[in-house]
């Protein structure tokens, strides 16, 4: 409603009251309410009904402690970030920038969360993109809040990792403490599971060998991050590297003071279910918190699934989640049996340490980008009924593909050469690492689903031999 | 702050062992008021602070069982638990039995002794549960949308003399004084039973 307003409505009245109109509408119905005392005792009204305002007053009336104003920075709603954002900044001096933080401009704000507000501001200095992290006033009051703020930025500024979100600068004297972090532009991983849905195998597993490397590096300092999820998980631009943002509840291991608040920290869908039921946890919880966004990436959806926090609280801990390939059928079915093995719930079954996850990733991706070079490893495979059926398989398999090169060799020469030369092409981009969406698609998308098809070829010729 | 529209009763959550807030939230204003209810039957403060606390755990062992969905009940019940372990309280402490009827008897040692006691423990209740979301709002206001409120809906000052005073204008206090009082009903409602269907 951009029109000036100089009317009476009730509906106005209502959403003002409710703190719903924006600032320019609200300066509008402010300024009829000054004029039009029938207004005045509508928005009395519209409140409470009489006895409340009678009661307000012979309650209230004797309290001298409830007469004095509380002279700290008030609290805002999480969903007003905007607007209080705004009001915190001084005027901008450059076109660009919607206000100035300390001396940053500030572009615009780029989210939000539990623990306060992310903007973009510009370095003018070194002219580059930065992401700062303010904590928000009702956070800013509590000392825990406070030392939680901090935590963070001491956690992550101690580990230094590629995969990590390098930590600036702190800024405790600001009127709210905040955080200065090199701006990701591509976005995080819920964003993107969001818009595309599923990604390929590859890149399920690529985004999990990187994940498990930050937590290689924190898992050292005693650091468990406690809140892996995709949210979390920030994409560089062209999307192939990812790190790992908001250690705001990590904390290092033998530090409990905030453990025994009894408050939920974490995200429940990825949370483990030792975390889920508040606990001791160790670094095995980030582990499995890694198996859930592996499976949110392979299938588009958390594991475990409820209407409310604690429909999931309670889920985490009994549910056992739908097969990968059950939903997306292009998935192989070792990944079900490679997401398990972080899913486990009994801690001590699950996989041991983020070392024992980047190997696992590391050699299922090699496996995915040449199968016949490197087999998958053997807790992976489809358990067998005897080596001796296998051996025959193997020796089966080997005599096949004799027969097929031998036949195929020599008819047809010249389009053998185009694809050995595609091939090359295919090697050289991967070994570069620099291979675009595109390319990587058509690569990869097909390998999945032959695989497939080829399990279960042999899983029915497995089956034909006699013991 | 914007106000929720709709807020679950306070009580539909106690029914939920693990919504720690409503314990807290349910205790943080009802142990005042039964212990100031108690106080009305002339028990020492700490038979006063037993019974409250006696109350409380009566509460939350058979709160699951409570009809949530009856209105207007669940305070009835309240005070009546209340009076009980204050009666028999009082009944333990009663050196020498002099015969005759209990209600001569309690009529004797309580001199506001109310055969209907809800009346009582309403007005307690009223006024612990405006005090308690009165202060939580304060904690969470700017200065001038508490001081507007409070000059104006408690004090009783004219709009215009409290806009001059604070320096805005008539439009801002009213906004002020009503989202104020607003934010204070929506605390107090889910204390209401007749929000719990």
């Amino acid at each position: 409603m951009i029109a000036y307003r100089d009317e009476c409505d009730s509906q106005l009245l209502v959403e003002l009251l409710h703190a719903r109109l924006d600032r320019v509408e609200e300066e509008q119905v402010t300024i009829h309410l000054e004029r039009c005392a029938a207004c005045r005792q509508e928005l009395d009204q519209l409140t409470a009904p009489d006895a409340w305002w009678q009661d307000t007053q012979s309650i209230l009336k004797d309290s001298d402690s409830l007469a004095t104003p509380v002279e700290i920075a008030p609290s805002q709603p999480i969903d007003n970030a905007v607007a209080w954002v705004v009001n915190l900044l001084k005027p901008a001096t450059n076109i660009n920038a919607i206000g100035m933080l300390d001396h940053w401009p500030v572009r615009e704000v780029i989210g939000q969360g539990g623990m306060g507000v992310v903007v973009k501001v510009w370095d003018e200095e070194l002219h580059r993109p930065l992401a700062v992290k303010l904590l928000s006033p009702m956070l800013a009051s509590s000392g825990a809040s406070r030392q939680r703020f901090f935590r963070e930025a001491q956690a992550a500024a101690a580990v230094v990792h590629p995969n990590i979100v390098p930590i600036y600068t702190v800024a405790t004297e600001s009127v709210l403490p905040y955080l200065v972090m090199p701006f990701v532009a591509g976005g995080n991983l819920q964003q993107r599971i969001d818009r595309e849905g599923p990604l390929p195998l590859t890149e399920v597993l690529s985004v999990g060998v990187q994940i498990a490397e930050a937590l290689v590096a924190a898992h050292r300092f005693g650091l468990v991050h406690r809140d892996i999820k995709p949210a979390n998980i920030l994409l560089d631009d062209g999307g192939h590297r990812v790190l790992l943002s908001d250690f705001g509840l990590a904390r290092t291991i033998d530090d409990a003071s905030l453990t025994n608040s009894g408050m939920v920290a974490g995200t429940p869908q990825y949370m483990s279910p030792e975390q889920a039921r508040g606990m001791s946890i160790d670094h095995r919880s980030d582990l499995y918190s890694l198996g859930a966004v592996l499976y949110a990436m392979a299938t588009g959806r958390p594991p475990v699934r409820g209407d409310s926090t604690l429909a999931v609280l309670r889920r985490v801990g009994e549910d056992q989640p739908i097969p990968v390939y059950e939903i997306n059928e292009t998935m192989p079915l070792w990944l079900d049996r490679l997401i398990q093995r972080f899913l486990e719930k009994k801690v001590e079954l699950r996989i041991a340490s983020a070392l024992d996850a980047v190997e696992l990733l590391r050699s299922s991706l090699a496996h995915v980008r040449a199968p016949v070079r490197n087999p998958l490893v053997k807790e992976l495979q489809t358990p067998s009924r005897s080596s001796l059926s296998r051996r025959i398989l193997a020796v089966g398999l080997l005599a096949a593909m004799l027969v097929v090169g031998y036949v195929s060799w020599p008819t047809k020469p010249s389009t053998e050469k185009v694809a050995t030369v595609s091939s090359q092409k295919h090697y050289n981009k991967i070994s570069n690492n620099q291979f675009t969406a595109k390319d990587e698609m058509s690569f990869d998308s097909d390998i999945p689903t032959r695989l497939n098809e080829l399990e279960s070829k042999l899983q029915a010729i497995r089956e034909s031999i006699p013991k | 702050m914007a106000i929720p529209d709709t807020r679950h009763s306070l009580i539909r959550r106690l029914v939920d062992r693990a919504d720690a807030s409503a314990w807290s939230e349910f205790c943080t204003v009802y142990e005042p008021v039964i212990y100031r209810f108690a106080k009305r039957f002339n028990l020492q403060d700490a038979d006063a602070r037993e019974v409250s606390q006696e109350v409380l755990l009566t509460v939350s062992r058979k709160v699951e069982s409570f009809d949530t969905l009856a209105n207007g009940r669940f305070r009835g019940w309240l005070s009546k638990l209340a009076r009980n372990a204050a009666v028999d309280l009082l009944r333990k402490r009663r050196e020498r039995p002099t015969g005759g009827s209990d209600i001569f008897w309690l009529l004797s040692v309580v001199p506001a002794f109310d055969l209907e006691p809800s009346q009582a423990f309403l007005q307690e209740a009223r006024h612990q549960q405006f005090h308690w979301a009165a202060e939580q709002i304060r904690q969470s206001s700017q200065p001038m949308t508490w001081q507007a409120f409070w000059l104006t809906a408690v004090e009783n000052l004219p709009a215009t003399d409290v806009a001059h005073k604070l320096g805005m204008n008539v439009g801002s206090v009213y906004v002020a004084r009503c989202r104020t009082l607003a934010r204070i009903k929506s605390l107090i409602e889910p204390f209401l039973e007749e929000d719990a269907s």
